[in-house]
């Protein structure tokens, strides 16, 4: 079975639980959102998939294979995320000859194409470079190490918005090539939400949501109207359907939907449409 | 495995040539000095090398397991390589000793002699034994001396990453204070159970002040020494988290 | 050709809307290829499976045909085809929201039929 399998995923830190139970599937060659706010245990679970981190609980498994301390499995992965792993005195083009020579499918000439086209001196040394740049260096790296699973953990973070518009297209250039499985963790949802296929959202160790972007939109809408009409309407909801958030303003209350196609919306309401960004800040307030 | 071997190997080559080169810088101006001077020196320069061992492993654990875990390696093959290291730069560093101690040895113009381990400890067996089994004894003793400071610092340097701030402080703390300061306090405090650890240390390394001593007990020693602290230091390599 | 991530409209409609926005004035002539799914995904920063969701609603209305191993391109009598269908939702897309706006606002027809002939006039 090709595909990241996470299966009951718990990690808790001395007095904090980081993860609760989590299990997800990452399919072969898709986009993933990992969404989540800080603290919401994005990068543990990132961390615990590649190995960085053992799970308190549970197993992770690569294309049929638990990948726990398992070199086949942890050599179709790459994690990037803020932490910089290179030696500090190492300069950019001896990083991209190191993980040539681990991840032979690493392309050098890539590297140094994208290095130019993001300005990046590849002679300078990984420490001398600014936050940017050092998120910079490790999106190069990400875009350029051709394996099946990539782990992008806030890759935009300092990326000004050039560099930040540069490395989605880049990434999706990458992706149209040559498909394969990229997570991108991050908060910035806004611009995301059209390149991913598949959305997670966890919040609090858990996760909340784990479907397809289309299908996530398609059945979440505003609806609204005055406060006794939009309140009938909520109370004639079938029960898969979920209330996840409302406003009142005056006399007039919008609630926000998951779960209802707004099939049988009766006259005077009114159903919009919701974006991924609000629907995100719906779910997971509190 | 072979990829993680080459690319550590190739760091610490560097640092290895640094250093043999200021020993032969020592041992120019000792030479030089003793001839201008008049006078023989016994120095220990050969001791310096397990210093050196030591502080090598000291530095080897974090910087190591952080790049070959981005790049998808297993601990189990991180130690695996950080011991095979160990190994090879125990060997060639044994040999260097001996042979500064060989050829320092063979010139009596040079009124300097090389220290090494097996030298001072087993002085009476070595100066009687063959040429053949003499040699095999400085390599093999020296080696195994080399390996358990290595390993001793790569397994230090792991406990210290693997601490917590106040751990990390008690070890940065503590351990120079035990060698520094914990010793001479013994020594001075109790003397009795100063002299009986040092009997007893001498008596596991083969050593006798009455015989010439032997040094095949100390290879047991130190084989099961360093044994014991590879294992440990696997089983602390294989908790370890990022 | 506008892509916007704000408007109610999902992206993938948004994108075959636009191809026939291109094909309608003639910036794709029938006949001629059209850029590839790789270009539009790009180009607007869009999920390659939205882009090529957008596009097979056009090759399922047989106004873009796929030439295997070549590219896409518009098929011949694609722009009457669209004009047709542009035309039969005509009716839904603007004339049934304007004579609503036109109630709220208390515009009786009269006065509606004749704004629109003040403005085909001009």
């Amino acid at each position: 079975m090709k595909g990241i399998e996470v299966k009951n995923i718990s990690k808790s830190f001395k007095d904090t639980q980081a993860l609760r139970n989590v299990t997800l599937t990452f399919e072969a060659e898709k986009i993933y959102g990992l969404l989540g706010r800080n603290g919401a245990g994005k990068s543990t679970l990132l961390n615990i998939i590649s190995n960085r981190k053992y799970p308190n609980e549970g197993y992770v498994s690569v294309d049929g294979v638990p990948s726990a301390e398992n070199d086949e499995a942890l050599r179709k992965m790459f994690l990037i995320n803020e932490m910089n792993l290179y030696p500090e005195s190492m300069k950019v083009k001896d990083a991209f000859k190191v993980t040539k020579t681990f991840y032979p499918s690493f392309d050098e000439a890539n590297a140094l194409k994208l290095s130019e086209m993001f300005e990046l001196n590849i002679k300078k040394k990984i420490k001398s470079l600014s936050t940017g740049y050092q998120s910079i260096f490790r999106n190069i790296l990400a875009l350029s190490v051709n394996v099946p699973y990539v782990f992008f953990d806030e890759p935009v973070l300092g990326l000004d918005a050039y560099h930040r518009d540069l490395f989605y297209r880049l990434l999706i250039e990458k992706y149209s090539e040559e498909p394969f499985t990229a997570v991108i963790s991050t908060h910035l949802i806004e611009e995301v939400a059209n390149v991913i296929e598949e959305v997670i959202i966890i919040k609090k160790g858990e996760i909340l949501k784990n479907q397809s972007r289309d299908s996530i939109l398609e059945n979440s809408c505003t609806v609204s109207g005055t406060i006794s009409q939009v309140d009938s309407y909520v109370a004639s909801l079938p029960a898969k359907a979920e209330v996840i958030g409302s406003d009142v303003i005056g006399g007039l209350k919008s609630v926000y939907i998951c779960g209802d196609d707004g099939a049988r919306l009766p006259e005077g309401l009114e159903r919009s449409p919701i974006d991924l960004q609000k629907l995100f800040i719906q779910l997971t307030s509190m | 495995m072979k990829k993680i071997l080459k690319y550590q190997c190739f760091d610490l080559a560097k640092a290895l040539v640094v250093y043999y080169l200021v020993i032969l810088l020592i041992i120019s101006l000792a030479v030089i000095g003793m001839n201008v001077a008049g006078g023989t020196e016994r120095s220990g320069l050969g001791f310096s090398s397990e210093f050196f061992c030591l502080i090598v492993g000291l530095c080897m654990f974090r910087e190591y397991f952080y790049l070959f875990m981005q790049n998808g390696v297993s601990r189990k093959k991180i130690f695996a390589g950080a011991c095979m290291c160990l190994v090879i730069l125990s060997a060639v560093m044994s040999a260097m000793d001996v042979l500064a101690l060989y050829i320092l040895e063979a010139l009596p113009a040079a009124n300097v002699s090389y220290m090494t381990i097996s030298s001072t400890l087993y002085s009476g067996y070595v100066n009687n034994a063959g040429p053949v089994l003499r040699l095999l004894v400085e390599l093999v003793i020296s080696f195994l001396v080399m390996y358990v400071f290595f390993v001793v610092g790569y397994l230090i340097s792991i406990c210290f990453y693997r601490s917590p701030k106040p751990g990390k402080i008690g070890i940065a703390v503590g351990l120079p204070l035990l060698v520094v300061g914990g010793m001479p306090v013994l020594m001075v405090a109790f003397p009795e159970v100063f002299a009986r650890l040092m009997s007893f240390f001498l008596f596991i390394m083969g050593y006798s002040d009455t015989s010439s001593g032997n040094p095949f007990i100390g290879m047991v020693t130190l084989i099961v020494l360093s044994l014991v602290i590879t294992g440990l230091s696997y089983r602390a390599v294989k908790g370890a988290q990022i | 050709m506008n892509i916007n991530p704000g408007q109610d409209k999902p992206i993938f409609i948004q994108i075959a809307e636009g191809i026939e926005d291109g094909i309608l004035t003639g910036a794709f002539p029938e006949e001629s290829q059209i850029p590839s799914i790789t270009e539009f995904s790009v180009n607007y920063k869009i999920n390659p499976a939205t882009a090529l969701k957008g596009i097979n609603l056009l090759v399922d209305e047989n106004i873009i045909y796929k030439k295997r191993g070549v590219g896409m391109f518009v098929a011949e009598g694609a722009v009457q085809k669209l004009r047709k269908k542009r035309q039969d939702q005509f009716y839904t897309n603007y004339i049934s929201s304007l004579i609503d706006e036109a109630r709220r606002l208390g515009i009786s027809s009269e006065d509606v039929i004749a704004m629109i002939e003040r403005g085909f006039s001009k």
